[in-house]
C-alpha cells in the first residue's frame, strides 16, 4: 500500500504542468514600415497600369516606371496646353484627362506622350471615369454630367449630358456595370442607368446624410459594395439590382479630417488630414475595419496600395510597406 | 434485483455466472422451474436460453460449493435479457447475490450506470462530465459540466431527478453538476424524439435515477483534490429506508489559506441530496430532495486586466412520490414537487484601460405541481397515460453577465421580466404489435404552457422492426416554453420536428452496434432584430449521423466507441440569421474504456477528438466617438478554433483498511498535455491576442472509503 502511495504521488508531481495561456502575439501578423520618400515626385493622384504609374501635378501628367521602389523614374511627361489637370484615368496606354478645356486624350504609347485628341466642353470638367467605349465626366460648378463616345479616340463625340439640379456641387463620380453614381457635397447620391449611354436616365436620388452632421468626402465602388467616406466615418452599402442602397456597416476613425479612401483587393487605405494613415482589413468586404494605424506625422491627401506597398502623396511621394511579423 | 433488458433481437435469456469474490467464471446450472429444464454455463461461465417462456419465471442458479440462488425474472415477449450473476461461496454468506445490471429502455435512450461513471476519468464526481462522452453531446469547455445536444442550446435540455424537474442542475458557469454520483443508480438520456411522458424540452431529456435503498447500512466517503463527498444509506426497518449525501468543493478555501487566489475564479458549492423510501400495503412512497448552494467573490488579474466577479445562488427541489403495482399489469404513480433556483451575479470587466463594463444580474425561478402516470402492461396491449398541473414563476433583472464576461455579442442592456403562469399537460402513449416483428409506438402530448393561451400538440410515432439487426424510424414534435427574459410581443412555444432512423445490431449479448441518422427542424426560436427587440420567429436545423459500438458492463470490461458528424445552424438572441452555434462541433470522436483487473485494479480511459469550437474572430477595430475609445470589430462569419484532443486516464486500486474497504485512485486529465484553445483574449488596443487554454495536464488523487 505504501508503495502504491509513493508511486501515485510521484506520478502526480511529474504531471504538474499548468499552462493556461499563451503569450500575446500580433493579431493580424503584419505591421507597416516606412521605406522611402521621394521629394522629387509630387502629385495629386497616382494610378497604376502594369508597371507604370501616372501622377498628375498642376498641368503635368507624368509616367513613372514602378518596377522597384528603390528605382522609380519618370519616362514620359505630358504638359497640358489647357491648364490644370483636375482628374484623369488610364486605359491601354491612353490617358483621359479632365481639365478646364474639357476632355483631353493623351497617347502614352510612344516614349514621348502627346495630345491624341480633345473635346471642348463648356466650363471644363472636374472628374473623369472610363467604362467600355465611353468616358463619363462631371463638372462641379454647374453640376453637369457628360457622356463621351471614344470608340474612335481620334474623334471623341459627346453623346449625352445631364444637369443635376442641386445647390450642392458634385464631389465625385463612380461607374459600375449598371449605374453611374454621382456624389454631391451634401451626401446626396444620384444614380443613372448607363445601359444606354446615349440616353442618361436618372433612376434614383438617395440622401446619405446622417444626424451627426458629417458630410461627404468621396465614394468608391468595389464589386457589390459602395464605400462612402465622411470626415470621421466610413459607411458600407450593398449595391442591389434594384438601384437601392442598403447600409450594412459603419466604422469610425479617430481623425475628424478624413480625406481619401482607396479600396484594394486585400486591404484598403484611408488617408487623413492628421498624422495617421489607416490600413483597412477587407477580408470581409461588407465589414471593413481598421487593422493597422501608422503615424506618418503629417497629413496625406492621396494613397493607394499596390502589392504590399502603400504609396502616399502628401503631395510628394512617400512609400510604406506592409510587412509580416516574424 | 436488477434485470438487464436489451430492447432488440429475438426472445432470449443469456448471461454469465461468476465467483462474487474472485470474479472467475463458474460453470453453474440454470434451472427453469416452469419448464423443468436446465441450462449449463460454458467454461466462460456464459449461458443462453433461447425462446424462454413469457411471464414471471423462477430461475434457480446453483454450483457445488456455492450458495444456491433463485431469481425472480419477468420475461416479456420478444425480450432479450442478460443476467450477470455472482455467487458466494457457501462457507461465507455475508452479502446477498450481487447482480450487476443495465437496462436499455428504449432505442432512443442512452444509459450510463453508476459503476461506469466512477471509472470514466474526470466524471467520478460529475454526472454531466460522463454525459459529455456520449455521441451527439458537445460541451463548450473542459471547465464546464454543461451539455449541448445535437446542435441545441443549453436551456433546451431538461434535467430530472427521479422524474422531478431540477431548475438548477448546474452550478454557475457550469463548473459542475449539483448531483452526487454516489446517490445515482443510472442516467437515462433521451436525444431526438422523446416518449410522450417528457415535454417542455426540444433538445434532450436527462432523467437521473437515484439508488434504491437496500436492506443494509452502508455509505461512502470520498475525497480528492477538488471535492469531498459523503453518502449514507440506512434502513430503519423492513419498510423505511433513507439515504443522504453531501458534497462540497474546497479548493477555494485551500487556495485562500495558502494565499494563492490571484488569477483564479473558482466558485464554492455545496450540495445536499436526500431520499426517504417507505414501502407499505398502500404503495411505495418516496420523498426526495436536493439543495444546492454556490458563491464566489473574486478579484482576478489577467495580465493588465482586473476582473471582478461575485456570484451567489442555489436551488432547492423536493418531491413526494407514490407508486403502486395494483396488478401485474397495472402500475400507477403520482408525485408532488417543488423546485426553485436563484442566482445573483455581479461582474466588472475591463473593456479598455480607462473603461470597465459593470453589470448586475438576478434570476429567480420557481415551479411546483403534481404529476400522475398510469401504465397498463399486458401481453396484448401496452398503454401509458398521464398528466401534470402546476405553476411556474420567473423573474430576471439586469443584463446577461456571462455575455459581458465574454465581451462578444453582448446583450448589455437590462432584461427585466417578472411573470408567472399556470401550466398543465396530458399525454398518452401505446405500443402496438402490428405485424410481428414490426412494433409501432404512438404517443400524443398536449401542453398548456404558462402565459400561452393556445394548447400545443406533440404527436410522436415510432416503428421498430425487431429482428437482428433491428431497424427503427421515429418522428415527433416537441414544444418548449421559450426563455422568458426576452420580452416578446407575441409569446409562442418554440418547437422542433424530429426525424430519426437507425439500425441496431447486437454483435454479442453485451456488444451493441448502432447507426442513427437524424434531422431536426426548429421553429419559433427567439432571435434578435435590433437593440432590445426580440421576436419569436426564428428557425434552424440540425442533422447528422452517429455511429457507435458499445460494450455494456457485465463482467470486467465496458466501454464505447462513437463517431458523430453533425451540421447545425440556428438563430439565437444574439443573431438574426441562422449561424453555427459556438458549441457545435461537426466531427466528434469519443472512446471510453473501463476494465477491472484481478487484484482489485481498475483502469478507465477516455479519449476525445473533435473539431474546434466556433468563434467570431476579431478582425480589427473602429473608433467610437461617443465613448472616445476604440471598439473591437468581429467577423460577420464564424471561424473554428484548432481541433480539440484530450486523453484522460483513471487508475484505481481497491484496498482494505481497519475493516473498511475502499479505493485509491489517481486521475490524469489531458495526459498528453495537448493545448486545447478555449478562446482568445485581446489587448486593450486590439492589436494583439493571446490564446487561453482548457485543462492542461492535471493529475489528482482521491480516496473512496466504503462502510
Amino acid at each position: 500500500m505504501n508503495k502504491w502511495l509513493i508511486i501515485i504521488v510521484l506520478m502526480a508531481i511529474s504531471c504538474i504542468d499548468f499552462d493556461f495561456e499563451a503569450p500575446y502575439e500580433d493579431l493580424n501578423g503584419i505591421y507597416i514600415e516606412w521605406i522611402t520618400a521621394r521629394p522629387d515626385i509630387r502629385g495629386e493622384t497616382l494610378l497604376f497600369e502594369g508597371q507604370e504609374g501616372y501622377i498628375n501635378y498642376g498641368d503635368t501628367l507624368t509616367r513613372y516606371k514602378f518596377g522597384n521602389v528603390d528605382s522609380i523614374y519618370a519616362y514620359g511627361i505630358y504638359i497640358s496646353p489647357h491648364g490644370i489637370i483636375r482628374d484623369f484615368e488610364v486605359a491601354n496606354d491612353f490617358a483621359y484627362v479632365a481639365s478646364d478645356f474639357g476632355l483631353e486624350i493623351i497617347n502614352f504609347q510612344e516614349s514621348e506622350p502627346y495630345l491624341y485628341s480633345s473635346l471642348e466642353i463648356p466650363n471644363g470638367t472636374d472628374f473623369v471615369r472610363v467604362h467600355n467605349r465611353y468616358v463619363y465626366m462631371a463638372e462641379s460648378h454647374y453640376n453637369n454630367l457628360y457622356v463621351v463616345d471614344i470608340t474612335d479616340k481620334m474623334n471623341p463625340v459627346k453623346v449625352s449630358e445631364y444637369i443635376i439640379e442641386n445647390p450642392y456641387f458634385i464631389k465625385g463620380i463612380e461607374i459600375d456595370s449598371s449605374y453611374a453614381y454621382v456624389l454631391l457635397w451634401n451626401s446626396d447620391v444620384y444614380l443613372f442607368d448607363i445601359s444606354d449611354p446615349t440616353n442618361l436616365n436618372l433612376v434614383s436620388h438617395i440622401s446619405l446624410q446622417d444626424t451627426l452632421g458629417d458630410y461627404a468626402v468621396m465614394l468608391t465602388l468595389k464589386e457589390d459594395y459602395m464605400y462612402f467616406l465622411k470626415h470621421a466615418f466610413l459607411e458600407t452599402y450593398v449595391l442591389s439590382d434594384s438601384s437601392d442602397l442598403e447600409s450594412i456597416s459603419r466604422i469610425g476613425f479617430a481623425s475628424y479630417s478624413m480625406n481619401f479612401i482607396h479600396v484594394g483587393e486585400e486591404y484598403g487605405l484611408a488617408c487623413s488630414g492628421g498624422s495617421w494613415v489607416y490600413l483597412l482589413n477587407l477580408e470581409y468586404p461588407s465589414r471593413p475595419c481598421i487593422t493597422e494605424i501608422y503615424e506618418l506625422g503629417w497629413p496625406q491627401q492621396y494613397g493607394i496600395i499596390r502589392d504590399n506597398y502603400i504609396y502616399l502623396l502628401i503631395p510628394y511621394l512617400e512609400i510604406l510597406e506592409i510587412k509580416e511579423v516574424q | 434485483m436488477n434485470i438487464i433488458t436489451l430492447f432488440i433481437v429475438s426472445s432470449m435469456v443469456s448471461g454469465k455466472v461468476f465467483n462474487l469474490d474472485s470474479k472467475l467464471p463458474l460453470q453453474a446450472h440454470i434451472f427453469i422451474q416452469s419448464l423443468h429444464q436446465t441450462s449449463i454455463c460454458d467454461s466462460l461461465g456464459e449461458f443462453v436460453i433461447h425462446y424462454p417462456p413469457v411471464g414471471r419465471q423462477y430461475l434457480i442458479v446453483s454450483h457445488v460449493g456455492y450458495k444456491e440462488e433463485t431469481l425472480n425474472v419477468h420475461i416479456a415477449e420478444m425480450d432479450t435479457l442478460y443476467l450477470s450473476i455472482g455467487l458466494k461461496e457457501v462457507s461465507i454468506s455475508v452479502k446477498p447475490v450481487e447482480v450487476s445490471s443495465e437496462r436499455i429502455r428504449d432505442i432512443y435512450t442512452q444509459t450510463i450506470a453508476q459503476e461506469e461513471i466512477h471509472i470514466i476519468p474526470g466524471a467520478e464526481k460529475d454526472v454531466f462530465k460522463a454525459l459529455q462522452t456520449l455521441p451527439g453531446v458537445s460541451t463548450p469547455s473542459d471547465y464546464f459540466g454543461l451539455f449541448y445536444v445535437r446542435g441545441g442550446d443549453l436551456y433546451e435540455n431538461k434535467v430530472l431527478l427521479d422524474d422531478m424537474e431540477i431548475l438548477a442542475p448546474y452550478h454557475y458557469l457550469g463548473l459542475g453538476s449539483a448531483f452526487n454520483t454516489d446517490l445515482i443508480e443510472e442516467l437515462e438520456f433521451y436525444l431526438g424524439t422523446f416518449p410522450a411522458r417528457f415535454g417542455d424540452a426540444i433538445s434532450s431529456v436527462l432523467n437521473i435515477h437515484s439508488k434504491k435503498s437496500n436492506d443494509m447500512i452502508n455509505g461512502t466517503v470520498s475525497v480528492d483534490l477538488m471535492e469531498a463527498t459523503w453518502y449514507y444509506t440506512c434502513p430503519l426497518n423492513k419498510s423505511i429506508a433513507f439515504s443522504f449525501s453531501s458534497k462540497r468543493n474546497y479548493l477555494d478555501f485551500l487556495l485562500e489559506k495558502l494565499g494563492v487566489k490571484e488569477s483564479v475564479i473558482l466558485p464554492y458549492y455545496v450540495d445536499h441530496q436526500a431520499k426517504i423510501s417507505i414501502n407499505s400495503a398502500f404503495g411505495d412512497f418516496v420523498i426526495s430532495g436536493l439543495k444546492s448552494k454556490e458563491g464566489t467573490n473574486i478579484t482576478a488579474s489577467f495580465a493588465d486586466e482586473i476582473l471582478k466577479l461575485e456570484i451567489e445562488g442555489g436551488g432547492n427541489s423536493i418531491a413526494a412520490g407514490w407508486s403502486k403495482q395494483f396488478t401485474s399489469s397495472i402500475n400507477c404513480r403520482a408525485n408532488l414537487f417543488y423546485s426553485d433556483m436563484n442566482r445573483y451575479l455581479y461582474g466588472e470587466v475591463p473593456m479598455t484601460p480607462e473603461h470597465s463594463e459593470v453589470a448586475e444580474e438576478e434570476v429567480n425561478a420557481q415551479k411546483y405541481g403534481g404529476i400522475f402516470r398510469s401504465e397498463y402492461d399486458s401481453d396484448i396491449i401496452d398503454l401509458e397515460v398521464g398528466g401534470g398541473i402546476g405553476k411556474y414563476m420567473f423573474m430576471h433583472t439586469g443584463p446577461k453577465v456571462e455575455d459581458i464576461l465574454y465581451k462578444i455579442g453582448a446583450i448589455s442592456y437590462s432584461l427585466d421580466v417578472d411573470t408567472a403562469g399556470n401550466y398543465r399537460y396530458v399525454y398518452a402513449s401505446q405500443h402496438i404489435a402490428l405485424l410481428r416483428p414490426i412494433i409501432c409506438e404512438i404517443g400524443e402530448r398536449i401542453d398548456w404552457f404558462p402565459l400561452i393561451e393556445k394548447a400545443v400538440f406533440s404527436p410522436r410515432i415510432r416503428f421498430i422492426y425487431k429482428t437482428s439487426p433491428s431497424m427503427y424510424i421515429a418522428y415527433g414534435h416537441q414544444h418548449q416554453l421559450p426563455p422568458l427574459e426576452y420580452t416578446l410581443a407575441e409569446l409562442k412555444s418554440s418547437y422542433a420536428k424530429c426525424l430519426s432512423c437507425g439500425i441496431e445490431y447486437l454483435v454479442t449479448p453485451t456488444l451493441l452496434g448502432k447507426i442513427e441518422v437524424y434531422r431536426k427542424d426548429y421553429d419559433n426560436l427567439v432571435r434578435k432584430y435590433g437593440d432590445d427587440d426580440f421576436r419569436i420567429d426564428g428557425d434552424g436545423y440540425a442533422s447528422g449521423i452517429e455511429i457507435s459500438l458499445r460494450k455494456y458492463r457485465f463482467g470486467d470490461t465496458f466501454g464505447w466507441l462513437s463517431y458523430a458528424y453533425s451540421s447545425s445552424k440556428k438563430v439565437s438572441p444574439y443573431d438574426a440569421v441562422p449561424l453555427v452555434t459556438d458549441v457545435h462541433r461537426p466531427h466528434l470522436l469519443n472512446v471510453v474504456l473501463g476494465k477491472h483487473f484481478r487484484g482489485g485494479f481498475e483502469i478507465g480511459i477516455k479519449y476525445q477528438l473533435s473539431t474546434g469550437l466556433a468563434y467570431r474572430p476579431l478582425i480589427g477595430k473602429e473608433y467610437d466617438w461617443p465613448s472616445e475609445s476604440w471598439k473591437a470589430v468581429y467577423a460577420p462569419d464564424k471561424s473554428r478554433l484548432p481541433y480539440y484532443q484530450r486523453l484522460d486516464v483513471h487508475l484505481e486500486k481497491e484496498f482494505s483498511l481497519l475493516g473498511f474497504e475502499g479505493e485509491l485512485y489517481i486521475t490524469i486529465l489531458n495526459i498528453t498535455n495537448h493545448r486545447n484553445i478555449q478562446g482568445y483574449l485581446y489587448s486593450s488596443s486590439f492589436t494583439e491576442r493571446k490564446a487561453f487554454y482548457m485543462f492542461p495536464r492535471v493529475p489528482y488523487v482521491g480516496i473512496r472509503l466504503k462502510f
